[in-house]
C-alpha cells in the first residue's frame, strides 16, 4: 500500500527559558498530534556556561543587575531550571495526542541530530535578549543548516483559528499533504497558494473532508513576499522558498523539508 | 353561736325550702314579652321582590367617619399624614379602601421609572436614575442593544486588516526598536570577539572565538594586556546591556501607550455610532445622557472586555468572567410604569419581608464565593409604590423581623435605602453595594384591628409621628328602617359580587335579623361582610340543591342551622354532659347557696352558652370573700375583680357597725378551664345572700350580669347565647312553665333570640326577666321580699336582707367571743 502523505517522525523542541514563551508549545503539540509526530522536548544544559564561572570577576545578569556567580551555583540553576522546564512542558503539552518526551541535553547539538523526516521547533522568544543571546542563534542557524522541517512559532500567537495557508508551487509538494493532515481533523479550510489546484489535488481534499480554494501570492525573487499581516491559523511552504529565517511573523509557519517527499 | 337556728326566721326558710324539688309557682309578672325577644325587619321598607332590583352599594355604609378619614389622609400631601385603617376583621377594609383609591381619580402626578445603573467610579454604590413613565425599559434594551452590537462590532474592527496592519506595526516597531539595541549590542560584541551567552537564570557575556566561548584556562593563560581589555570590554558591554534593559519597560510603556491610543481610535467609531443613536433617544433626560457620556468614556477606557477570547482550561471560565464584566454596561430596571399612566400605582403587599418591603441586594456563588453587582438588587413593595399608595397588613408587617423599624426609617428619611438583612443580622461579611437611595414619595395605609393599634399607640410613641390619620371603620350601624333598606342593597352587592342568586324579600329580611343577631343587638346590624358572605354563599348553595332560581328564607334559614350544626359538636357534647347528670346542674327547685350562672364559649368565631352551677358556703371569719378560681389561679383578672365587688357590696350595706366578721368561698362548680369576665358577679352575689340568709334559691332559673357596689346590675355580652344554652338544657329535660332566665335590664336591647325560644315565652312555657338591682333579683330567685332598711335603720328580720345582717352580726360576735377566750388563755399562759 502506498502511503499519500510525508511521514514526519518526530518534533523537536529546545526548551524555553522564559515561561512565558512555554504559551507556544501547546500549539506545537497540538500540530505534533495532527501530524502523527512525537514531540521531543529537550532541556539544553550547556556546559561551556558552567564554566564562566572560572572567569575572573564573572557576573551574571540576572534580576535586572549584574551579580557575582559560581559555578556551584550556576550548576544549581541549571538543576532548577531543567525542573522547571520538565514541569511546563508536560504541562503545556498535556491534552494532545503528541506523545511528549522530555530530555535532558548536555550539548546544544539538538539541530544536529534532526534527519529529514524530523521537525525542528524555533520558538522566537518573546524577551528580545533571549533572542540576542549566542545560544538562540546558533540554534536557528543549525537548524537552518539542518535538513530537517522547520516549526516557527512567533513570539505573538494572534488566533489560533483560521485556515491554513500553503505556498506550493508543486501540486506533489509535501507540504499539500501535511496541509491536509492538519485540516482533516480540525475543519479548517485550506487556502492553496500555487499556479494551478490540479483534480487529483482537488479529490483528495473533497475526500478528506477539507475545503480547498485557491490564493494568490507575490514573489520577489524566487521567494514568497509575505504580507504585513497574515490571517490564517498556519502557513506551510517548502523551505527552499524560505532559505533563511524569515524577520517577522505574525502565525506560526511550518517549513517543509525540501528533502521530504511524498511517497 | 348561730342565733338564727332559734330564731322565727327558721320556719320561713323551712317553708321555701324544696327538699323534693318539686315545681314550683311560677312568677311571670315582669318577664319579657315575645315580641321584645326579636326584633323582626321592617318588611314596609323592603320594597322589592328581589334583590336584584337593588341598585348595588359599595362597603362604605356607615361608614362616615373612616370615610371622612380616608379622603383627607390619601389627599393631604404632608410628610407623616400616612394612614392607619382600624376595624374588626371581616369589615372588607382592604378591599373597600383599595375600590376607593382606584375610582377615585388622583390629583398625584404619575411616578417615573426608576433604574439602576453601574457606578463606574464607584461600583459599590450603584447610581439610581428617574425616567419618565415607560421609558426604563427602553433604556434597558437601547444598553442592551448597544452592547451586543458592539460586541459584534468591536472585534471585528478588531480582526479587520487594517487595525492589524496598524497593530503591527507599532509592534514591529517596538521590536525593531529592542532588537536593534540588542542587535547593535551583538555586533559590538561581536567585533570585540564577545558574546551575549545565556545561563539558566541570567545571562553573561565571555569572549569568544571562531564561535565558540573560549575557556577559562585559555582566557588565563591571555597575555596580561589582552585578559585586561577583555575585561573592560566585558565590564563596557555589560554597562550597555544593563542600560538597555533599563530602557525596555519605558519602550514597553510606549508601546502600550500606542496600542491603546489605536485600540481607543479604532473603537471610538463603534462606541460612537451606537451611543449618538442611544443619547438622541433620551436627549429628554438629562441625567440618561450624563450617564451615556460615563459609558461612553467607560467603553473608550475597557474596550479589550470586547476582544479578549482565551483558550485553553481556563477559556470558558474566563470568557463568562468577561461576559459579566461587560454586563456592567447594561441596566437594572427597578420600577417600570405603564407609559402615558395617570394614575399613582396602589400596591399590596401580603408578605412584608424587610426584602420585599425595602427591596434586596441579591447575591450569586461564583467559584464559592458570594458575589454582587448593581443588577443584582430587587425593587421593594415601597419601589413599586413609590408615588401612590402601599397598602399593608399592620399584623403581617409587625411579625415580620425588621420590617416595621424599616418603613419608619423610611418615612423618616424620606428615601428609599435597601438594606441587607444579612448584614443586620452579621451573617455575612461579602462586600455588599450601598445603592443609591431613592426620594420616596409615599401615602402608606396600614389595616388592623382596633387592639393592634391601641397596642401599637401605647408602646411606640413614633406611630403618631408616621401615621397621624386614623380611619375607624364601624363595626355596625343603627338599624332603622332606612338603615335597612340600605344594608339589603349593601347584600345585593355581596351577591352580585359573588355571583350569587339574588334573595327574596323573605329571605332579605331573615339575613337582616342575622345581621341583628351578628351585631349583638338588636337595633344595630353589622358592618362585618366577611361573615354576612359566608351564609350568603351557603344559602346560594342550598338554593341551588334545592332548584330555586332565588334565595328564599328557607335557604337561609339552613344556611345558618347548617353553620351551627357543623360547629356544634362541643355544644352538643357539653349538653350531653348536663343531660346524664355528669355536670350538675338543676333546673328544677332551690337549693341555698346553689345558683344557675351562665358562660359563653366561643370556638373559631361559633359561640354557645352553657349553665354553670356556681355555689358558696360561708363561715365566721376575717370578712374575706374567696373566690376559689382565682386561689387556683384559674380565674382572670376581670373575674377576680367582680369577686371584690361583691366584698365592697356586703361591706357598704349590712353591719355598718360591726366588723366583717365573714369567710364566703365561692366556686363554679365543674369548671375546670379558666373563668373570665364579670358577667357571673351577681349570680355569685346570689348566692352569697342565699348563704348568708340562708334562704334557698330557684334552680329553674339562670343569672347572668354583673353587679356593681351598689348592687346595680350592669349589661354582659353573649346574652343571646347564654339564654338560649340554658334554654336547651330545660327544653331537653322538659319545660315546667317555671323557667327561665334572669338578664340585666341594659340587655333587653340585645335581644334576639332564636325562634324556638321565642315560641315557649310565647306559650309561657319559659321566661326571659330584666333585672335591674340585686333586690330584684333576689326576691325573684327566693321568692322573698329583699327588704329595705326601716326607719330605725334596720332591715326587717323577715326579708333576706334582714336575714342577711342578721348573720353577720351573729359571725361578728362569733369571732369576738372567740378573740376573748383566746386572750384570756393569753393571760394565763
Amino acid at each position: 500500500m502506498s502511503k499519500t502523505k510525508p511521514d514526519l517522525r518526530r518534533m523537536l523542541l529546545r526548551l524555553p527559558h522564559n515561561r512565558q514563551d512555554y504559551a507556544a508549545i501547546m500549539v506545537i503539540s497540538e500540530l505534533a498530534g495532527l501530524l502523527g509526530a512525537d514531540l521531543v522536548g529537550t532541556y539544553v544544559e550547556d556546559l561551556t556556561v558552567h564554566e564562566l564561572a572560572s572567569f575572573p570577576n564573572a557576573r551574571e545578569f540576572r534580576a535586572g543587575n549584574w551579580q557575582p556567580v559560581s559555578a556551584r551555583q550556576l550548576a544549581r540553576d541549571a538543576a532548577l531550571a531543567a525542573q522547571d522546564a520538565e514541569r511546563l512542558f508536560f504541562k503545556s503539552a498535556a491534552g494532545h495526542r503528541s506523545n511528549p518526551l522530555f530530555r535532558i541535553a548536555k550539548t546544544s547539538a539538538l539541530s544536529q541530530e534532526a534527519l529529514a523526516d524530523d521537525i525542528i521547533a524555533v520558538i522566537d522568544p518573546k524577551n528580545p535578549i533571549e533572542r540576542a543571546t549566542h545560544q538562540f542563534n546558533q540554534f536557528v542557524r543549525t537548524a537552518f543548516s539542518s535538513d530537517a522541517s522547520i516549526l516557527l512559532m512567533p513570539s505573538r500567537i494572534r488566533d489560533a483559528s483560521g485556515p491554513i495557508i500553503v505556498f506550493a508551487t508543486d501540486p506533489n509538494d509535501p507540504s499539500v499533504d501535511t496541509a491536509l493532515d492538519v485540516a482533516g481533523p480540525t475543519g479548517a479550510g485550506i487556502i492553496l497558494v500555487a499556479p494551478e489546484m490540479s483534480n487529483e489535488l482537488r479529490k483528495k481534499a473533497q475526500d478528506r473532508g477539507v475545503g480547498l480554494s485557491l490564493g494568490q501570492a507575490a514573489f520577489r525573487n524566487e521567494e514568497i513576499l509575505l504580507p504585513p499581516v497574515t490571517t490564517g491559523s498556519l502557513l506551510i511552504m517548502n523551505r527552499r522558498y524560505v532559505p533563511n529565517r524569515p524577520r517577522s511573523l505574525q502565525i506560526p509557519t511550518l517549513l517543509i523539508s525540501a528533502k521530504l517527499r511524498t511517497v | 353561736m348561730d342565733t338564727d337556728q332559734h330564731s322565727p326566721l327558721s320556719e320561713l326558710r323551712s317553708s321555701l325550702a324544696d327538699p323534693g324539688g318539686g315545681p314550683v309557682d311560677a312568677q311571670p309578672s315582669g318577664a319579657l314579652s315575645p315580641q321584645q325577644l326579636y326584633r323582626r325587619a321592617d318588611a314596609s321598607a323592603l320594597n322589592f321582590k328581589t334583590t336584584a332590583e337593588l341598585a348595588p352599594l359599595d362597603g362604605l355604609v356607615g361608614q362616615e367617619r373612616a370615610l371622612g378619614a380616608l379622603q383627607f389622609g390619601t389627599r393631604i400631601r404632608k410628610s407623616g399624614f400616612n394612614l392607619f385603617v382600624i376595624g374588626s376583621a371581616g369589615t372588607q377594609m382592604l378591599e373597600v379602601v383599595e375600590s376607593m383609591l382606584r375610582s377615585t381619580p388622583s390629583d398625584r402626578p404619575a411616578p417615573g421609572d426608576w433604574v439602576y445603573v453601574n457606578n463606574f467610579e464607584e461600583p459599590r454604590r450603584p447610581i439610581a436614575i428617574q425616567l419618565p413613565p415607560g421609558r426604563s425599559m427602553a433604556l434597558r434594551d437601547t444598553m442592551k442593544h448597544v452592547i451586543d452590537d458592539l460586541k459584534v462590532a468591536l472585534p471585528a474592527l478588531f480582526e479587520s486588516e487594517d487595525y492589524q496592519a496598524r497593530h503591527a506595526a507599532i509592534d514591529q516597531t517596538f521590536q525593531a526598536k529592542q532588537g536593534e539595541a540588542f542587535s547593535k549590542l551583538g555586533e559590538e560584541a561581536a567585533s570585540a570577539n564577545m558574546a551575549l551567552l545565556r545561563t539558566p537564570m541570567g545571562f553573561m557575556i565571555a569572549p569568544v572565538r571562531d564561535g565558540k566561548v573560549v575557556p577559562p584556562d585559555e582566557f588565563n593563560a591571555w597575555p596580561e594586556p589582552d585578559r585586561k581589555a577583555a575585561q573592560e570590554t566585558i565590564e563596557r558591554l555589560q554597562n550597555e546591556l544593563e542600560q538597555i534593559v533599563r530602557h525596555i519597560p519605558g519602550w514597553e510603556r510606549e508601546h502600550r501607550d500606542e496600542i491603546q491610543k489605536l485600540d481607543q481610535k479604532t473603537a471610538l467609531a463603534a462606541i460612537d455610532q451606537n451611543m449618538t443613536e442611544a443619547r438622541q433617544k433620551f436627549s429628554d433626560v438629562p441625567r440618561v445622557v450624563e450617564y451615556l457620556d460615563t459609558v461612553r468614556g467607560d467603553l473608550i477606557e475597557n474596550t479589550a472586555l470586547f476582544l479578549s477570547r482565551p483558550q485553553g482550561e481556563l477559556g470558558p471560565a474566563v470568557n463568562a468572567a468577561l461576559a459579566e464584566t461587560s454586563d456592567r454596561y447594561l441596566v437594572n430596571v427597578l420600577v417600570c410604569h405603564p407609559p402615558k399612566s395617570d394614575s399613582a400605582p396602589i400596591v399590596q403587599e401580603f408578605h412584608p419581608t424587610l426584602a420585599n418591603l425595602v427591596g434586596s441586594v441579591e447575591y450569586i456563588s461564583q467559584n464559592g464565593f458570594l458575589v454582587t453587582n448593581f443588577r443584582l438588587i430587587k425593587a421593594g413593595a415601597i419601589h413599586r409604590a413609590n408615588g401612590g399608595f402601599l397598602l399593608l397588613d399592620a399584623r403581617h408587617l409587625l411579625s415580620e423581623a425588621f420590617s416595621w423599624q424599616a418603613l419608619k426609617r423610611t418615612l423618616r428619611q424620606r428615601e428609599i435605602r435597601v438594606e441587607d438583612v444579612a448584614r443586620f443580622l452579621g451573617i455575612t461579611s461579602t462586600v455588599s453595594l450601598e445603592p443609591d437611595p431613592i426620594p420616596l414619595d409615599l401615602k402608606v395605609i396600614i389595616f388592623g384591628d382596633r387592639l393592634l393599634y391601641y397596642l401599637l399607640s401605647a408602646y411606640d410613641p413614633e406611630i403618631a409621628e408616621f401615621f397621624k390619620v386614623v380611619a375607624d371603620f364601624e363595626d355596625d350601624l343603627d338599624r332603622t328602617a332606612e338603615s335597612e333598606a340600605v344594608h339589603v342593597r349593601l347584600v345585593a352587592s355581596l351577591l352580585a359580587k359573588e355571583d350569587l342568586r339574588p334573595l327574596d324579600r323573605d329571605s332579605a329580611a331573615l339575613v337582616l335579623e342575622h345581621a341583628a343577631r351578628l351585631a349583638d343587638d338588636s337595633g344595630k346590624l353589622t358592618l362585618l361582610t366577611d361573615r354576612l358572605k359566608d351564609i350568603l354563599v351557603e344559602a346560594d348553595f342550598w338554593a341551588r340543591e334545592a332548584n330555586h332560581s332565588v334565595i328564599t328564607r328557607g335557604d337561609v334559614r339552613r344556611a345558618l342551622d347548617e353553620n351551627v350544626r357543623r360547629m356544634s359538636r362541643i355544644r352538643d357534647r357539653s349538653r350531653e354532659a348536663i343531660l346524664h347528670d355528669i355536670a350538675l346542674i338543676d333546673t328544677t327547685g332551690r337549693r341555698a347557696g346553689q345558683v344557675n350562672g351562665l358562660s359563653v364559649l366561643e370556638l373559631s368565631g361559633y359561640r354557645f352558652g352553657r349553665p354553670t352551677r356556681i355555689t358558696c358556703r360561708v363561715r365566721p371569719g376575717s370578712g374575706k370573700v374567696v373566690d376559689i378560681e382565682r386561689e387556683v389561679e384559674l380565674g382572670g383578672a376581670i373575674h377576680s375583680k367582680g369577686v371584690l365587688i361583691l366584698s365592697g357590696f356586703l361591706a357598704g350595706r349590712y353591719a355598718l357597725d360591726v366588723p366583717m366578721s365573714l369567710f364566703a368561698s365561692l366556686v363554679f362548680e365543674q369548671s375546670y378551664g379558666g373563668v373570665e369576665g364579670d358577667s357571673a358577679s351577681s349570680a355569685e352575689l346570689y348566692s352569697l345572700m342565699s348563704a348568708l340568709s340562708d334562704v334557698p334559691l330557684r334552680q329553674d332559673l339562670a343569672v347572668t350580669g354583673s353587679v356593681n357596689q351598689r348592687g346595680e346590675i350592669q349589661a354582659i355580652g353573649g346574652v343571646n347565647e347564654k339564654i338560649e344554652g340554658f334554654f336547651d338544657i330545660c327544653a331537653a329535660r322538659g319545660l315546667t312553665a317555671t323557667q327561665g332566665v334572669l338578664i340585666p335590664k341594659s340587655n333587653v336591647q340585645h335581644l334576639m333570640l332564636r325562634q324556638d325560644v321565642i315560641d315557649a315565652c310565647a306559650e309561657r312555657k319559659f321566661f326571659i326577666y330584666p333585672i335591674e338591682t340585686v333586690d330584684e333579683g333576689i326576691s325573684l330567685l327566693t321568692g322573698c321580699e329583699a327588704g329595705t332598711r326601716g326607719p330605725d335603720g334596720a332591715y326587717s328580720a323577715e326579708t333576706i336582707n334582714g336575714l342577711i345582717e342578721a348573720r353577720l352580726r351573729s359571725f361578728a360576735r362569733v369571732l369576738e367571743h372567740s378573740q376573748r377566750a383566746r386572750s384570756h388563755e393569753q393571760d394565763e399562759t
